[in-house]
């Protein structure tokens, strides 16, 4: 296990040292990463069951014990494997930031940030944790940075802002935890004996804390910020596993807490908005790479909902619901991280190839990229839940969660579990709209603007392997979803050892395939038995009324949305305007839409900050004297205090 | 006389050349090039006159120039109660121009009155005339692929039998549409050929979704060459004939116009019995046609169950237009100086048991439309013609009166028999489609109800007068005619040896296009072909269809029983003996 | 022998379905004072269409060749999972037949309609994928609360243990809260049948058939059999749950569903016939919202314990 972390800073060191030689560095940088990582893969992936303990050598300010349990297992396994496929993709990828970063800077980044979600997962004691969950959103912010686009320094401040606050939460909560618990190591965090009120704040700071860097709404507005603008590599790690680390260590904190039922509620709750938003937002965007981030919002609801039936279980002691609730979770964790990740790998293929985000500039894509835009429609059909692949086998199981706490009596928890469905089932319907949108804009129909993909073409072998092992998993576990849930049955058991597992009662996705392959050969038999006309297809413009066809005519991503924002501009407050001037002039027409959440929330306290930072502007203007004078009244305050507290 | 109070007041503002009087209500004044714009705003809108036509016409083998006249209906603003003048005081005043065929150009009146803008972007392609300021100058009648520089109604300029090259569909130059600037909308074309778009007609909406941003459309798909066709070709008798094949649906109301453009011109008065059939028969018209679009504005939502119902009674007009005419239109009747068939005692007490048939029936459906909530939403507030935009564009027909404004020309200018028949004019407020809808209804029960008085006052004459006459060239004249889409106006100026110098026609729906872009504005895609319908589209019902083989270019004509035997019993197909 | 029989639901239905198309068309015309066509007269359509030849867009890739079969077999598998020849004494087929598998499916249905749609690049067909999606968002919460009630209230999403729950009377209409859902379902699962007046996806005048106006030939012979067999499974999906009513033998059950969901069918006329459609921005958004309020009815009803 050591070896892996080691090897990760060495490759990461190696990198940095090579600065002056970027290529070669960068060979080495991602090569190395892929391959420690395949190998660190295989690695967590054997050992799943086992629980593995490390310390590091020498004396910093507290012994830092590395510890892995299943979980940990689980969640390396997760990181490694993805960070598997994006090194592999990266390879190839990162030379198109040739010109505009020092890859050699690139690469030890990369090898770093793989390290230290690595390292968080396994960190055992309060500071080491927080020492490394901090360092992980710098390297990440640092990430971001490569790609210095037009506002890249403001949106990272927004993002780095956003984990500020988390963290913030985070040290208290932890801190608090560790007084409880007197010790800074997590073993001495078992069994906390704290009351309702403390473990609903302890809990509610967590949630604050984790769910900020998990993109839970409200905080997902960092999300397209930071998302938009990191090199696809770079989006599909923190998409696809940083935001993972940040659950796990949601899961691991807060199961150290007495449970109680509301800790469920509050959970779905927030689920349920999470979910519904940040598909709505997801939906409308007109820039892919905004949409696919979004609809991690989405997404970490859909695991809010989960846990959310995990701790409801708990909190009722009812195991089965719990059982199932985490099995959900984790799950859901497993197929987004690969999903994600791979749309957002794809998404820099689009990126590379055009050149653009806009959405209402693309399509027709397929005809240059016929790969990357067939691994994107699996890759958008798994995104949707649809059948028979990997999303719909976990949502079916966090369906089948909810129904089963649905079942219980309780005016609460029927409601509340009634409203988790009711979320999931919109965001289905919304999730459809969106990725069939994505998909059809960016790669079907014809070129809304030519110039975009005047000059794209497929990208190499090397980049689509990493795309297509990804897609490969979609399917797989989709199809071996009862195996799936079996091996996480055993990962769960570890967290709530009082129980037994069946999967009886489960779909079976083989079952569902079969018949679908039943069902395909029927047509075929009736055209062959009707002898239907199978002469050649005759290649015409489409249709437009008999008027000579114009490629504006084809609908775009914002006008596909238009009836949506209408129904729903009462939470977008979507403004449109059309200009006339005299009566024979042409309109012009503007149309906003507001993520309503950072009008309200965010620009205010922005503003205000901006405010007090111009204010304390004033006391800091470089004279000594003024220094001086500082310095006298902060040791008068001190003996003030002095005096009457101590 | 009439009209001199005008004349005065414009004098007063304006230097006047010339005024010549052509019928005791229409006078024409002419003016300098550059009081134009100034002269047509003032009896426009200070006056009270709506514009009724504009010619403009190649005099340049009669004094050298080229001419423009502005005809206007005085009959008053009639923007709120009394903003309408006398009804004794009621007529056409035209402002004539001449253009010197050096300079070519004109100032453009469409800045001060919105109503030009089509006939002057049609003066410029039939003419070459040039409106200067005029803030739309695309192409309007002539398709794209025209020839530039070849204007096709001066004298000079081509041979009627011409024909300029076409260019391959996928060649045509692309049409200039206004396309609103902004991201993100999408160009839904509506036509030419659409479901629900009976005449071909491109309609450009630009859509955010299903709401429509703007709208633009290229019409003229059908443009004949018809006044072109008439010049110097046609006699009077043969002229009649060619205006009732203008439309398919008011073609009569086009017939009388137009005949009646040379009979006032030479001030024939025609028989009283003729007049009174011709009002029959053009409200005939008005029932089948009204019939027609209140059907159409169902069927176009999807309610097919009403259209078939509406259409069933339909059917009885068209029997009723047999008693009275011999055809099951209305067509082929009329002639210089009254009619051409007569009709019996009996027919007439016919007709009156088919009209209480068509009441009862019309009411019966009309009610059960009324009834059904989802069909009124369909129709209210959709497509609303602002009052004023309604003024400026000078809307014509039951469009106009959707919007609250009385204006008819029955009523405003009362022609023929109309002088003695008493009926109310259908004003409803609100300008959507239902108001529209319902304007057609009221009119519906209004025809019925003159029709019958038609009949009960039918005169004892002859149909038809001597038709020895003589034309005097160079005299011109108006005649309008409140056609179910409303005012047909027809322009004809007399040529020698019988024949006509300049045929102008203006259907109705002419002045009604112009103002659509207001009414797609703030609607959906679902709406367009509504609004569209609402203006009242029209299509002629063909008796007879010719079936081509393309293969061996050979052909074969089926009567209208034929195909009805082969479409319901599938037995002896047409294409096995074409020639 | 399970498979036997789920091959012959399938394929009865198919050859079943347009003889009820056919006479809800005739007796449409009735109502119209027409003669009408024959009732055998969809048969001769999708026969025609087959024989025809076919044009294509050239902006159209590979998924415009694939979704007529795709959009069969979602529709296809849909129906199959209706529990209707086979019971929880199939333990393959019921792990099957599950309500959330019927949802999805319908999901897929409705992603390759939008999908294609996009692919041909026609104004109408992006217009009407457009549509489809956002009256998924209206209909699918509706139909989903509906579930809930059923689901919750049975403990399972297994539709075979539902169907026999209710046929045997332990859970049924005696609780309000199934009985109040079992309206709101109906009226969603008409509004996914796509008919008048809701049938703003396809709608003739407006979008000249949308998505549909870009196939032709054997491709929309296809899809015409995938969305009649679709109309059956949503139908279906009603009376599996809400009119359960199977025999002992597979065969008998499969000719009384085949006849009730044929009459629902038909009787569809009563709706379809009559009124002008919705549009999507003020009809369908304010019937909808009394579907979802009466299916709320029903939730509340259930939360409560009633």
């Amino acid at each position: 296990m050591q070896t892996i972390y080691t090897l990760f800073l060495l490759t990461s060191l190696l990198s940095i040292l090579l600065y002056k030689k970027p290529l070669l560095a960068q060979k080495l940088g991602f090569g190395l990463a892929c391959v420690i990582s395949l190998y660190a893969a295989i690695f967590f992936f054997s050992n799943l069951k086992e629980t593995l303990i490390w310390e590091l050598p020498g004396n910093f300010i507290s012994a830092p014990v590395f510890r892995l349990d299943s979980l940990g297992m689980l969640f390396s396994f997760l990181v490694s494997l993805i960070a598997f496929a994006v090194s592999l993709y990266s390879f190839e990828y990162v030379k198109f930031y040739e010109k505009k970063a020092n890859l050699a800077v690139f690469a030890s980044l990369f090898n770093a940030f793989i390290l230290s979600m690595l390292l968080v997962i396994a960190s055992d004691n309060v500071f080491s944790f927080m020492l490394l969950w901090e360092l992980m959103t710098l390297i990440s912010a640092l990430l971001i940075l490569i790609n210095d686009g037009k506002g890249a320094a403001k949106n990272v401040m927004i993002y780095l802002g956003i984990a500020q606050i988390g963290a913030f939460c985070l040290m208290v909560a932890l801190l608090i935890m560790a007084s409880f618990a007197g010790g800074f190591e997590f073993s001495a965090f078992d069994e906390l004996n704290i009351g309702f009120g403390m473990s609903m704040t302890l809990f509610s700071l967590l949630l604050i804390g984790f769910g900020s860097k998990a993109g839970m709404f409200p905080f997902h507005v960092w999300l397209p910020l930071a998302y938009c603008q990191s090199p696809s590599n770079a989006s599909a790690l923190m998409s696809g596993v940083m935001i993972k680390v940040a659950l796990f260590a949601f899961i691991k904190f807060s199961l150290f807490l007495p449970q109680f039922v509301q800790f469920g509620y509050i959970l779905l709750f927030f689920g349920a908005l999470s979910c519904v938003f940040g598909i709505i937002y997801a939906l409308i965007s007109n820039d892919y790479k905004a949409s696919i981030a979004y609809s991690s919002c989405e997404n970490v609801g859909i695991i809010f909902l989960g846990l959310g039936g995990a701790f409801y279980g708990l909190g009722t002691n009812s195991p089965m619901i719990a059982l199932l609730g985490f099995i959900a979770a984790l799950f859901h964790i497993l197929n987004h991280a690969i999903f994600k990740s791979l749309l957002f790998m794809l998404s820099g293929n689009v990126y590379t190839a055009t050149k653009t985000r806009d959405m209402d500039a693309l399509g027709g894509l397929h005809k240059k990229m016929p790969i990357t835009s067939i691994i994107f429609f699996i890759a958008a059909l798994s995104i949707c839940a649809l059948p028979p692949l990997n999303g719909f086998a976990s949502e079916w199981v966090i369906y089948k969660t909810m129904v089963t706490g649905g079942i219980e009596e309780g005016v609460v928890s029927r409601f509340f579990f009634a409203l988790a469905i009711i979320a999931l089932s919109i965001t289905g319907a919304m999730a459809i709209m969106a990725f069939s949108k994505i998909y059809g804009a960016i790669f079907l129909g014809i070129a809304r603007d030519t110039k975009s993909i005047e000059e794209a073409k497929e990208v190499s072998f090397m980049m689509l392997l990493p795309l297509g092992l990804l897609a490969s998993f979609c399917v797989g576990i989709g199809i071996f979803m009862n195996d799936v849930v079996g091996i996480l049955s055993k990962i769960v058991l570890t967290l709530i050892p009082q129980t037994n597992v069946s999967t009886y009662g489960f779909i079976s996705m083989p079952i569902i395939l079969m018949v679908m392959f039943l069902c395909a050969i029927l047509p075929f038999v009736f055209l062959y038995l009707l002898k239907a006309n199978n002469k050649e297809v005759r290649i015409t413009d489409p249709w437009a009324c008999g008027f000579l066809y114009n490629k504006s005519m084809q609908i775009g991503s914002n006008a596909f949305t238009g009836d949506i924002r209408k129904a729903l501009s009462f939470i977008l407050k979507y403004e449109s305007e059309i200009k006339l001037d005299g009566y024979f002039s042409k309109a012009v027409y503007t149309h906003k839409t507001h993520d309503f959440f950072w009008d309200k929330l965010y620009e205010p306290v922005i503003h205000s900050i901006m405010l007090i930072a111009d204010k304390i502007g004033i006391f800091q203007n470089g004279r000594t004297n003024l220094y001086a004078g500082y310095i006298l009244i902060y040791l008068c305050l001190i003996l003030i205090f002095g005096y009457y507290y101590i | 006389m009439k009209c001199d109070r005008f004349i005065e007041a414009l004098g007063a503002k304006i230097k006047i050349l010339e005024v010549t009087r052509q019928c005791e209500d229409q006078v024409t004044a002419l003016v300098e090039v550059n009081d134009l714009p100034e002269a047509v705003r003032f009896l426009y809108y200070d006056m009270g006159g709506y514009l009724s036509t504009m010619i403009a016409n190649d005099e340049r083998s009669i004094n050298k120039h080229y001419a423009l006249y502005y005809a206007l209906s005085m009959e008053g603003g009639k923007m709120f109660a009394g903003d309408e003048i006398a009804q004794d005081e009621k007529c056409f005043v035209t402002i004539k121009v001449l253009i010197s065929p050096d300079s070519l150009t004109y100032p453009s009146v469409t800045p001060l009155v919105p109503a030009c803008v089509w006939y002057e972007r049609e003066a410029y392609d039939m003419f070459g005339l040039v409106a200067e300021g005029l803030p739309d100058k695309r192409r309007l009648v002539l398709s794209d692929d025209w020839p530039d520089n070849l204007f096709p109604l001066r004298k000079d300029a081509m041979d009627y039998r011409y024909r300029p090259d076409m260019k391959e569909h996928y060649n045509e130059p692309e049409y200039e549409f206004l396309r609103p600037e902004g991201s993100g909308i999408i160009d839904v074309p509506l036509g030419p050929l659409h479901v629900t778009a009976d005449e071909p007609g491109h309609f450009r909406l630009f859509c955010d979704g299903d709401t429509i941003v703007d709208a633009d459309y290229r019409l003229f798909y059908q443009h004949r060459g018809m006044e072109k066709l008439a010049e110097n070709r046609m006699n009077y008798d043969q002229m009649g004939y060619l205006a009732e094949r203008v439309c398919g649906i008011c073609g009569y109301a086009h017939a009388i116009a137009c005949i009646e453009a040379a009979e006032k011109a030479i001030n024939l008065e025609i028989p009283a019995r003729a007049q009174a059939i011709r009002i029959i028969c053009s409200e005939i018209e008005r029932l089948h046609s009204h019939l027609l679009n209140i059907g159409l504005a169902c069927e176009v939502t999807g309610n097919y169950n009403a259209f078939m119902h509406i259409f069933r009674i339909r059917e009885y007009s068209m029997k009723l237009a047999e008693l009275v005419t011999g055809g099951r239109k209305t067509y082929g009747n009329v002639v210089m100086g009254g009619l051409r068939r007569d009709m019996t005692g009996h027919e007439i007490k016919e007709s009156l048991r088919i009209l209480k048939i068509i009441e009862t029936q019309a009411d019966e459906v009309w009610d059960a439309v009324m009834d059904d909530p989802r069909q009124m939403k369909r129709w209210k507030g959709v497509g609303i013609l602002d009052k004023q935009v309604a003024r400026d564009f000078s809307a014509v027909g039951p469009n106009i009166r959707g919007s609250g404004i009385k204006r008819d020309t029955r009523y405003d200018h009362p022609y023929d028999f109309f002088k003695q028949i008493e009926f109310n004019v259908a004003v409803v407020e609100g300008g959507d489609v239902f108001a529209r809808e319902m304007v057609r209804y009221m009119e519906l029960k209004s025809s019925v109800s003159i029709i019958r008085q038609c009949f009960e006052l039918m005169p004892q004459t002859a149909i038809i007068i001597d038709p020895t006459f003589h034309v005097k060239p160079e005299d011109f004249a108006l005649a309008y005619v409140e056609a179910p889409r409303g005012e047909n106006v027809h322009w004809i100026m007399q040529g020698s040896a019988q024949k006509v110098f300049r045929w102008r026609c203006r259907a109705a729906t002419y002045n009604n296009w112009p103002s659509l872009r207001f009414q797609f504005r703030g609607n959906t895609i679902a709406d367009a072909a509504l609004i569209v319908c609402s203006l009242d589209p029209c299509y002629s019902c063909t008796e007879r269809i010719t079936v081509v083989d393309i293969k061996s270019k050979k052909s074969k004509i089926l009567t209208n029983k034929d195909l009805k035997e082969f479409s319901k019993t599938l037995k002896n197909s047409p294409m096995k003996d074409l020639r | 022998m399970d498979f036997f029989y789920l091959l012959l639901q399938l394929v009865s239905a198919i050859l079943v379905a347009p003889l009820f198309d056919g006479i809800s068309r005739k007796l449409r015309a009735k109502f119209q004072s027409r003669i009408g066509p024959s009732v055998f007269q969809t048969y001769y359509d999708i026969y025609k269409l087959l024989k025809r030849g076919r044009t294509k867009s050239h902006s159209t890739s590979y998924i415009y060749q694939i979704s007529p079969y795709l959009m069969f077999i979602t529709a296809a598998a849909m129906f199959c999972a209706l529990p209707i020849t086979y019971s929880t004494h199939s333990v393959i087929l019921s792990q099957f037949s599950d309500i959330f598998v019927l949802l999805y499916l319908g999901a897929l249905f409705r992603f390759i309609f939008i999908v294609a749609g996009i692919d041909t690049a026609n104004p109408f067909a992006g217009v009407s994928a457009s549509r489809e999606g956002t009256i998924g968002f209206y209909t699918e919460e509706v139909a989903v609360i509906c579930l809930i009630v059923v689901m919750m209230g049975t403990g399972s999403s297994n539709l075979p243990f539902i169907t026999s729950l209710v046929q045997e009377g332990t859970y049924g209409y005696a609780i309000p809260s199934f009985s109040i859902a079992s309206t709101a379902f109906l009226w969603v699962m008409y509004v996914e049948t796509g008919r008048k007046p809701y049938d703003l996806a396809e709608a003739e005048q407006e979008l000249q058939e949308g998505v549909l106006g870009e196939f032709c030939g054997k491709d929309f012979a296809i899809i015409d059999v995938a969305i009649l067999l679709k109309q059956f499974a949503v139908l279906g999906f009603f009376l599996v749950i809400f009119m359960p009513w199977r025999f002992e033998h597979p065969l008998l059950s499969l000719i009384v569903f085949l006849a009730e969901v044929g009459f629902l069918y038909v009787m569809g006329v009563f709706i379809d016939n009559f009124g002008p459609r919705f549009t999507i921005n003020k009809g369908m958004k304010r019937t909808m919202l009394f579907a979802l309020s009466v299916s709320c009815a029903s939730l509340v009803l259930y939360i409560m314990g009633i």
